[in-house]
């Protein structure tokens, strides 16, 4: 993948854009996948996409993929994120019908409506949602470019701005833990103590915090941790998957620890009871909790788990029963 | 591959008025993406699924949501029809029946009735392709995506693992096989050192890992001293490979030794009613070890269930064939579950070839069919509750999303974010990919 | 000039005429007529003579030097372990080393190949090739099988006439006689395996990706597949007796599981092993598959044997005409293979006779290229059983030499074994194993790992001394067997109900089980004495008793005992010493492996040896019988290592001797055993 100094630049401007004015209000922009791509797929993408035989689309802009759109075409930027007056993908569909930059060059030009739809979408931020389409800047003679996941634009958001952890801090944690990179071009981070025999002693955690930046998953699981280890972990901006499963932790997530971006807490095997379940309340973007194996009754978790809809509550496992003694394969070893 | 892009190109607008269609997969994914959006269906799924089957990968994110692997092998060839993709009614089926599953419109053969019931968690693939119908070379194929050859031996996809990635556990192996053998999980041209461990039984664990009690720490390091005097004197004579690579066994086996980790392969740390709830078959036991090694950070376990080859009395078989692997592989998805694993752990279910649509009456069999035949992915950042790619009536044909094995193994790398299309050179200096060019299947995934 | 210079000169002249048939073109040049091919050769010294000859020529060509000649304790530990497939023990490396006799080497080889532990160590080699198991099949023992393989090493069959026999048998698999049956049922149902694995073990050949489509390299066809299983044509896997019964069996079984569930599992216990034999002399007709994808015939056509290379086989066979399809009946071509009721024509004893001919040239080549690899670690054509029509042998000269000495020996594989390892090359040092890549002939024997085999069987001789003497006769396995069938045979179908009725299993009694039966007894009559001795407070007897109830339970946890592995099942267990080390699982041709592996280390470490070797075990007994230090040292060294220790390692060991007393021996022998130097073959 080749992408130009200035496109990249481009796109960091628009990915901090959305980063620096948060989320859009629910209900009130145009979403992308809904509201625009049909416009720009029926409208557009026969000039601005992938090409046969190795052709450039028109103007060297595609607007078949997030990626895409986000690098523009040869005369730069085409949307820039909350200024529809400054995006060409707009203006130019506003041109008179004569001119000969008027946007599609070809039929019919856009509806005031459609153009209404451009407008607002820019206006409120140009989010693709989780929208990709297809691939970003690649090779067209490879015909069609791979796709952004939405897991990838989600981590390049999260990422946005950070610096990579120095190499010397890098390797000294990678003694200690499995430290692996989310994706390989990101500086985010998944940092393992599970399988780590040293485990994590207070000194080590003292030192936990020079990660607090890039660590996107935190698993200290099967650790025994020192007393009151948790209490005071500090801000993790990006933390969003922590595993004390099976460790010694005993009661009380961590007070001071901000973990605003929270989705996924697995607390399987420890010894927390019912009393958690409200510490619980702490983290409203909290997606999926594990709590099998916890001294928490197992009805009283059902209830709890059934008045909340939008959080996936996983008990302990529901094993079948041994098999029949009589079955004709008991015994038999294969 | 470079494209150019310079702003000396002609940029006129007006000179083209041929319309160039867009590439006809993309284009319809597009149009599926776009209507599904208009119905207020989430796009996400479908569009990269869709896209990926036509897309180069150059460029492409890695998924990397697994962390590690436990592959189920089914060795001798699974009948497809009588397990993963029945055809109630046909005359191919014979007397096997289907079932629901938990799954709207998914059924599995009569044999599954576990699994039916955690069907949301596991991806079938019904269109499996191979192009080696015969045992050794089938199971080759699976194992590393390359035929077999006489003259070179290529690693299979847990090697390759344990070669590229540092391992979350720095002592236990990182490649395990239950029950395998030299032509299942394989080391192939990389360092011994990646080779699978075998472990036989798994009621048995690992054996010999701990040194006897009448031996002192202090004596065994004197032993050990000893010991490497010798070697290195031999090794300075002959040094060749093969001796190089027993210097390196007998390394790693000092640190497993050494090691807290060993309990791993202790099953009887378990509570009894867990082993009994995976089966006392080895197969069950070895998916338990499996989930035993996976916590700890193992990354890539396979486990053989053998005795698939069902050329005789192959309905009769699969009564004794199939509910040890029911049994295991849902205990181990449940467990895996409720323990936080099933997100970073991919578990695989394959087989080397299917079996004949066609009943061998005389002998109530089915012989080999790698035309079309089924396995299964879950975990690891696959979307559960779907079943990929479709056959004919009669479980002959494929008719649309063929995956052919190396696709299938490129997947398995690809969720692990291993890059399929990069190059390795073996040390006789030849370039293979980790699947063979594969290409991930990125339907697959959430 | 004496004979023997005739027939090297012979052997010569045809050497360099065979080195000329390896290209495609020359097959109306075969034999030249004026060549006479002395059969039943025995002139060792003088073949050994001529491939030194030959050797020399080629390392000269190649700028090389043949490497030094070894000493004779290396000697002595490399021709037991090649031949004998175990260490040599303590006395009979002394016993070597202090003979004065100049022709003691060839004489040492001589005596191994003729000794049953050379038996035992070729079964090995034969077991992987020929995939031997001890279960063909529910209720069909493999012990046939693994017995006419040992009768044949035994008697040093010709192996020509060994060939020829696993192709062509027929008869009950169980009965006495047929073991041979065992290389078809060992395939059971899978006729084209069977033919891909009969073309790559015996002629070196590989054809089974032509099993499915046309080679992609080579040049066969998937025709030529078809045309070759049509020699095995109408192979049926139940005997000729059993099919005239078998259908008044069946009755008789249908009616008995409705009635009696148990008594219906007895009598198929009785009757399936009985039904299971080859039957059929082959039709030497063939299907081609219906999904034949090729425009030069029909899917589904019928094809006639035809072998794709060499002289072709005496067989007059017509395709028949095929009668008009009927509707409805679409598949019924590929359900049941013998649907077509093709008549016999004896086109598998044909077939035997083209693999196994003389004139067959591939076929003397591959034995003597597997042989002469057996030894010197690598073959002169790699991979050994992938020979193409444009493959060269590392040495074109020698390769014939060694293919024309198969054949003028009357495929008396002994004999070549023998002439290649008494050949000056076979003294020269060791040589580590050449790059990929390298044409060069190695200027002496290859060091290798031990085989599974060999490093059990060596560890057998330091833990119980006498290793060959577990071996037993070939068959002990299989009489029970023969028994069994012979009685079943003589029941008329009411008998065998009748007896499934009695609800009583009269099984044929295992030998190896009633063994372990008496050991268990043994160690259970110890157990009581033992009870009875704490009771008593005998110290000294309860120490000794104990000794021994472990000694056997050892024996019986090894997995069958401490037994050669030529004794132990077919293959061992999973799990057991023998598979760790790479033996063979027998599911696939030469699946066999030198591999290091961690458990392999662990178990050296851990396992058999510590215990095993620390309490009862030969070597501790011979070692306790030394009074002096040295002596002790110098023991363990030769058992070991075949070899007395370095004047270092003799100083550094008297030295723990000194600091830790008897402690140090047992170290000793531990670090021998795990180091490299043990496990390869120098």
């Amino acid at each position: 993948m080749r992408i130009t100094r200035a496109q990249f630049a481009f796109a960091l401007a628009l990915t901090s854009a959305v980063a620096a004015q948060g989320p859009d209000p629910v209900g009130a922009a145009p979403d992308f996948a809904r509201d625009v791509w049909p416009i720009l797929d029926a409208r557009c993408v026969s000039c601005h996409g992938p090409q046969k035989n190795g052709r450039e689309p028109k103007g060297g802009l595609r607007l078949d993929g997030i990626d895409w759109i986000r690098a523009g075409g040869d005369g730069g930027a085409v949307v820039t994120a909350r200024d529809p007056d400054d995006s060409p993908l707009y203006t130019l569909t506003l041109l008179d019908g004569d001119d000969p930059d008027i946007m599609p060059a070809k039929g019919a030009p856009l509806t005031d409506a459609q153009r209404a739809t451009l407008r607002a979408w820019i206006e409120a931020g140009a989010s693709f949602g989780s929208w990709t389409g297809s691939g970003g800047p690649a090779d067209i003679e490879a015909a069609a470019a791979a796709p952004v996941p939405p897991h990838r634009q989600h981590w390049q958001e999260l990422a946005h701005g950070l610096e990579p952890l120095p190499a010397s801090k890098l390797e000294a944690w990678r003694k200690v833990a499995t430290i692996r990179p989310v994706l390989p071009d990101l500086p985010l981070l998944r940092v393992s103590f599970r399988a780590r025999e040293g485990g994590v002693d207070a000194a080590l955690l003292r030192r936990l915090g020079e990660l607090d930046q890039h660590a996107v998953e935190l698993d200290v699981s099967r650790v025994e941790l020192p007393a009151g280890a948790l209490t005071n972990l500090g801000s993790w901006p990006r933390l969003e998957h922590l595993s004390l499963a099976n460790g010694s932790f005993r009661k009380g997530l961590p007070q001071a620890t901000a973990l605003p971006r929270l989705r996924s807490l697995n607390l399987f095997g420890t010894g927390v009871g019912s009393a958690i379940l409200e510490e619980l309340e702490r983290f409203p973007d909290l997606e999926v909790v594990y709590l099998g194996g916890t001294a928490i009754p197992a009805d009283m978790l059902r209830e709890w788990a059934a008045a909340r809809p939008g959080l996936r509550v996983v008990g302990a496992a529901d094993l079948p029963p041994a098999e029949p003694a009589e079955a004709p394969w008991a015994g038999r070893r294969r | 591959m470079s494209r150019s892009r310079t702003r000396s190109q002609a940029r006129s607008r007006a000179s083209s008025h041929v319309r160039l269609r867009a590439d006809d997969v993309s284009r319809r994914a597009f149009v599926r993406g776009a209507a599904s959006g208009l119905l207020g269906v989430a796009a996400a799924g479908a569009l990269p699924a869709a896209n990926a089957r036509a897309a180069s990968l150059t460029g492409a994110p890695r998924r990397g949501a697994a962390q590690r692997v436990i592959f189920l092998y089914m060795s001798g060839g699974m009948s497809h029809l009588d397990t993963l993709d029945p055809k109630p009614g046909a005359e191919t089926q014979g007397p096997t029946t289907a079932i629901d599953t938990n799954v709207d419109g998914i059924q599995l053969s009569q044999h599954f009735p576990l699994l039916a019931q955690s069907m949301d968690k596991v991806a079938l693939v019904r269109t499996l392709q191979s192009t080696q119908g015969a045992h050794a070379q089938g199971r080759y194929f699976l194992h590393t995506s390359y035929e077999l050859r006489g003259t070179i031996r290529h690693p299979s996809m847990g090697a390759w693992l344990s070669a590229l990635r540092e391992p979350e556990n720095p002592t236990l192996p990182g490649h395990v096989s239950v029950g395998g053998d030299i032509y299942s999980a394989q080391g192939g041209f990389l360092s011994s050192r990646h080779y699978p461990l075998p472990i036989g039984d798994p009621d048995a664990g690992l054996q010999d890992a701990y040194r006897p009690k009448t031996v002192s720490d202090e004596r065994f390091h004197r032993r050990w001293e000893r010991l490497q005097g010798m070697n290195e004197e031999f090794a300075r004579t002959i040094g060749t490979p093969s001796v190089a690579a027993y210097g390196e066994a007998y390394d790693q086996a000092l640190a497993l030794m050494e090691s807290a980790d060993l309990e791993a392969f202790d099953l009887s740390r378990e509570d009894e009613a867990v082993r009994d709830a995976y089966g006392r078959s080895r197969f069950g036991q070895g998916c338990l070890l499996a989930r035993r090694l996976a916590e700890r950070g193992v990354g890539f376990i396979e486990v053989v269930s053998g005795g698939w080859d069902t050329h005789n009395d192959n309905f009769e078989s699969m009564e004794d064939l199939c509910p040890p692997v029911d049994r295991g592989l849902t205990c181990l998805l449940r467990d895996l579950e409720a323990r936080g694993l099933l997100r970073d752990t991919l578990v695989v279910l394959a087989t080397e070839f299917g079996r004949t649509p066609d009943i061998v009456e005389a002998r109530s069999g089915r012989n080999h069919y790698p035309k079309a035949f089924s396995g299964l992915l879950a975990g690891g950042g696959i979307r559960g509750g779907q079943a990929w790619g479709r056959t004919d009536d009669e479980g002959r044909e494929v008719l649309e999303n063929p995956v052919r094995l190396q696709d299938f193994s490129a997947t398995i790398a690809y969720a692990l974010g291993l890059d399929p299309e990069r190059e390795h050179f073996s040390p006789s200096g030849r370039p293979f990919q980790v699947a063979n060019k594969g290409r991930p299947v990125l339907g697959l995934f959430a | 000039m004496n004979p023997i210079t005739t027939l090297i000169g012979t052997a010569a002249l045809a050497a360099v005429q065979a080195a000329t048939w390896l290209a495609p073109d020359a097959a109306a040049s075969k034999r030249s007529p004026t060549f006479d091919p002395v059969r039943g050769a025995t002139d060792v010294a003088g073949a050994a003579a001529r491939i030194d000859e030959l050797l020399e020529a080629h390392w000269s060509a190649q700028g090389l030097r043949g490497g030094d000649i070894v000493d004779d304790h290396a000697f002595a530990r490399r021709a037991h372990l090649h031949l004998a497939g175990r260490v040599p023990t303590v006395e009979e490396l002394r016993a070597f080393v202090a003979d004065r006799n100049r022709d003691k080497r060839p004489e040492l080889i001589a005596t191994l190949v003729r000794s049953p532990a050379h038996q035992s160590r070729m079964y090995a080699f034969w077991a992987d090739l020929l995939r031997v198991v001890d279960r063909l099949g529910n209720q069909v023992s493999g012990a046939p099988y693994e017995h006419f393989v040992k009768q044949a090493l035994a008697d040093n069959m010709p192996y020509d006439a060994f060939v020829r026999e696993l192709l062509s048998a027929e008869g009950p698999a169980m009965q006495r006689g047929n073991g041979a049956t065992g290389y078809l049922m060992r395939d059971r149902g899978m006729p084209e395996d069977n033919m891909a694995n009969t073309m790559r073990v015996f002629l070196g050949t590989r054809i089974e990706c032509a099993q499915c489509h046309n080679h992609p390299f080579d040049h066969w066809t998937q025709q030529d597949f078809v045309r070759l299983v049509a020699f095995q044509g109408g192979v049926q896997y139940v005997h000729g007796d059993a099919r005239a019964r078998g259908r008044e069996l069946i009755q008789a079984g249908r009616a008995l599981r409705d009635q009696n569930q148990q008594a219906y599992r007895i009598f198929r216990g009785l009757t399936r092993g009985m039904a299971a034999g080859i039957s059929g002399s082959g039709t030497g007709l063939a299907r081609l598959p219906k999904d034949y994808a090729y425009e030069d015939a029909r899917p589904n056509a019928i094809l006639t044997a035809e072998a794709p290379f060499g002289p072709a086989p005496e067989l007059d066979i017509a395709v028949p005409a095929e009668r008009p399809a009927r509707r409805g009946r679409r598949r019924s071509a590929n359900r049941g293979r013998n649907r077509d009721n093709f008549p016999e024509a004896d086109s598998r004893s044909a077939f035997a006779a083209w693999v196994s001919s003389a004139e067959n040239d591939r076929f003397a080549q591959v034995i003597a290229n597997r042989l002469w690899k057996l030894v010197m670690g690598r073959g002169l054509i790699e991979p050994v059983d992938d020979i193409r029509d444009d493959t060269l042998a590392a040495d074109p000269e020698l390769m014939a030499f060694l293919t024309q000495l198969v054949v003028d020996s009357g495929f008396d594989l002994r004999f070549v074994l023998e002439a290649i390892c008494s050949t000056t090359a076979w003294q020269r040092e060791a040589q580590a194993e050449p790059a990929p890549g390298v044409a060069a002939i190695p200027t002496g024997p290859i060091i290798q790992r031990m085989t599974a085999e060999q490093a059990w069987d060596s560890l057998l001789v330091l833990r119980i001394g006498d290793a060959d003497g577990t071996l037993t006769a070939p068959g002990f396995d299989a009489e029970a067997i023969y028994e069994q069938y012979d009685r079943v045979a003589q029941m008329s179908v009411d008998d065998i109900l009748a007896e499934a009725r009695s609800g009583r299993r009269i099984r044929p009694q295992n030998p190896r089980l009633a063994q372990r039966q008496k050991l268990r007894e043994e160690a259970r009559a110890l157990g009581r004495q033992l009870a009875q001795a704490r009771r008593q407070r005998d110290a000294e007897r309860t120490a000794a008793l104990r000794e021994q109830i472990d000694a056997l339970r050892q024996q019986l946890s090894a997995g069958g005992g401490l037994v050669r592995a030529s004794e132990l099942p077919n293959p061992a267990p999973d799990g057991h010493f023998l598979r760790n080390f790479g033996q063979s699982d027998r599911q696939q041709i030469e699946a066999s492996s030198r591999e290091a592996n961690v458990p392999q280390a662990l178990n050296l470490m851990n396992g058999l040896v510590d215990e095993a070797m620390a309490k009862g075990s030969a070597i501790q007994s011979a070692l306790g019988a030394l009074d002096q230090p040295a002596a002790k040292i110098t023991h363990a060294f030769e058992a070991i290592l075949g070899r007395p220790p370095t004047s270092r390692e003799r100083r550094e060991w008297l030295s723990d001797v000194r600091r830790f007393g008897d402690e140090a021996i047992t170290d000793l022998v531990w670090v021998l055993l795990q180091t490299h130097e043990f496990l390869f073959i120098g």
